[in-house]
């Protein structure tokens, strides 16, 4: 009865515990530029291709359901206001955070894990170097600060897959497309979905980081952790979502159309 | 016998008075599972001490108790005259210093180039010029008896025994007094077990060390031993030379020893 309540505090309480030793790491952070840099190619760099896909399909799909709803109500001209919106409030970040999270957030997760049961972490504290300032706040930051950029890729491809299916294969036009998109989509939607986006890369190189430093030494210690770390990333980034959609400021009265 | 010469002989002549390591009345349980149930062990300056015991019995959990990685329910682990579990971070750090340990697969840095790895505290703790690095990579590459063109390989390019070695010039880059060993021999086949074992004992007297060797390979603890522990059910059943494992009043210790012996007639 009491069992599953103490281990749910106590992950919180590992959780916790395991940001304080990250965020004292954060002192020493200007040493470890070479290590940032290098996880924000891994984090950053090469999620370009999976996101590039990613984009152009749920920007596909998005394009045409909503002409198809739109145009039984003959109002096709908002597919661009329709399209911008939902991807820069919402399917950007969620599924650019859910993508790198599958791929680099699992990455971490094993990278780390092996080098727990390898003793590599150990082998760190041994040798006088803090893991946590060597291995997670690198990735933290780099988390942080790439998962924003690829967003903002993100949405720009998603939008050119959209114009793409929406005007050149079904038959939007195409200068009321871009039109719209623009009115729609103003910086406070960018920036919110920024904020949401450097979010989902906080928890994604957390959950990756957490799971793989707390490994089990043995066999299955890997695999566990990676799938752990993968499941529980993509549920916050979902449970996040809607809380910040529900409380970041918004302001829908730009969107009042005023007939021109 | 005539393998033990010059082993065991010559303890007496280099102990000092002084011990490196002394753990006192040491316990610790992980859940209802007692592991160490008040282990006492001196271990002397200068020495090669083996400890030993079967599989599962704390023989990593005690190295990792001395190098403060875990902390103790009970008792006290001094090094060096310091008790490391009560020491400020600051203090347990420089303890750790003065400590190097060969993990049990050498646990050396995947991403990491053999330089990057054994010159990784010497780039972490000072800051010398890429030439002096150089040199001292050379250097301690040379002291384990490999040279500088192995430098460039990464670690899955390298053999077992290799990988030993690149892992103890790593661990004695920082000129540690106290040099511990995993299990260095676990795995390997009988010719790098000689060769490692021998490296031990070089390493030993070439940086005036303390070592501390943990293993279950009974014949090359009673060949290259100067002080034998064994450990059983959470204690420190014998300790002493280790020609006296054969007489000792514990039918446990005698039968420990006794099984790789009779593997070695075999
Ligand atoms: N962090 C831990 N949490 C829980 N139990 C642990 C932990 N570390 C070790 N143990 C348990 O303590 C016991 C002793 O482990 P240890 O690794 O010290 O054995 P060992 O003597 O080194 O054995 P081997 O020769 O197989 O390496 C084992 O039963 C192990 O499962
Ligand atoms: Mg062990």
């Amino acid at each position: 009865m009491l069992a599953p309540v103490i281990r749910y505090l106590r992950f919180w309480g590992e959780l916790a515990s395991f940001l304080w030793q990250t965020l004292t790491g954060l002192k020493m952070v200007y040493r470890r530029f070479p290590l940032i840099v290098q996880q924000i190619d891994f984090i950053g760099i090469q999620s370009l291709t999976i996101l590039t896909f990613s984009g152009i399909f749920i920007g596909a799909v998005m394009s045409f359901q909503t002409y198809v709803a739109l145009d039984l109500f003959g109002m096709e001209s908002f597919l661009g206001a329709s399209v911008g919106l939902a991807l820069s409030r919402e399917l950007a970040p969620v599924f650019a955070g859910i993508m790198v999270a599958g791929r680099a957030g699992a990455a971490i997760a094993a990278e780390i894990a092996t080098m727990r049961v390898t003793e590599q972490i150990d082998a760190l504290d041994a040798l006088g170097t803090d893991p946590y300032d060597y291995l997670i706040t690198p990735r933290l930051i780099a988390g942080v600060f790439s998962l924003p950029l690829l967003y903002g890729y993100f949405l720009l491809v998603g939008c050119l897959a959209g114009y793409f299916v929406g005007v050149v294969i079904l038959d939007a036009d195409g200068s009321i497309f871009w039109y719209r998109l623009a009115w729609a989509v103003d910086i406070n939607d960018i920036f919110q979905g920024s904020i949401k986006a450097a979010i989902f890369g906080f928890f994604l190189s957390l959950m990756g980081c957490f799971y793989g430093f707390n490994a089990n030494n043995n066999a299955q210690g890997v695999g566990i952790a990676t799938n752990r770390a993968v499941v529980i990333t993509s549920l916050l980034i979902l449970f996040s979502d809607y809380v910040l959609t529900a409380y970041l400021p918004y302001d829908p009265s730009n969107l009042i159309y005023n007939g021109d | 016998m005539a393998t033990k010469a010059g082993s065991s002989d010559n303890v007496g002549e280099r102990f000092n008075g002084e011990y490196a390591v002394e753990i006192n009345g040491l316990q610790k349980s992980f859940g209802p599972f007692h592991v160490h149930q008040g282990i006492n062990l001196k271990v002397r300056k200068g020495t090669i001490t083996y400890i030993m015991g079967g599989s599962g019995v704390g023989k990593s959990v005690l190295l990792k108790q001395i190098m403060g990685f875990i902390r103790p329910d009970a008792g006290k682990v001094i090094v060096n005259g310091e008790s490391i579990h009560e020491a400020s971070m600051r203090d347990t750090k420089r303890i750790r210093h003065s400590m190097g340990v060969l993990f049990q697969n050498g646990a050396l840095f995947d991403s990491l180039s053999v330089y990057d790895n054994v010159s990784f505290t010497l780039k972490e703790q000072l800051h010398l010029p890429k030439s002096e690095l150089d040199a001292r990579v050379k250097s301690l590459l040379e002291s384990v008896g490999l040279t500088f063109e192995h430098s460039k390989k990464m670690p899955a390019q390298l053999s077992g025994g290799q990988r030993k070695r690149i892992a103890l010039a790593r661990a004695i880059a920082m000129k540690p007094s106290i040099m511990m060993y995993d299990e260095p021999t676990t795995g390997l086949d009988p010719l790098t077990t000689d060769m490692v074992t021998k490296l031990i004992r070089e390493t030993n007297d070439q940086y005036n060390l303390t070592s501390i060797v943990i293993s279950h390979d009974t014949n090359v603890a009673l060949d290259v031993a100067e002080e034998l522990a064994f450990l059983k059910d959470g204690i420190v059943q014998y300790v002493g030379e280790p020609k006296g494992v054969f007489s000792d009043q514990n039918p446990d210790v005698r039968e420990f020893f006794a099984s790789g012996r009779k593997r070695l007639k075999l």
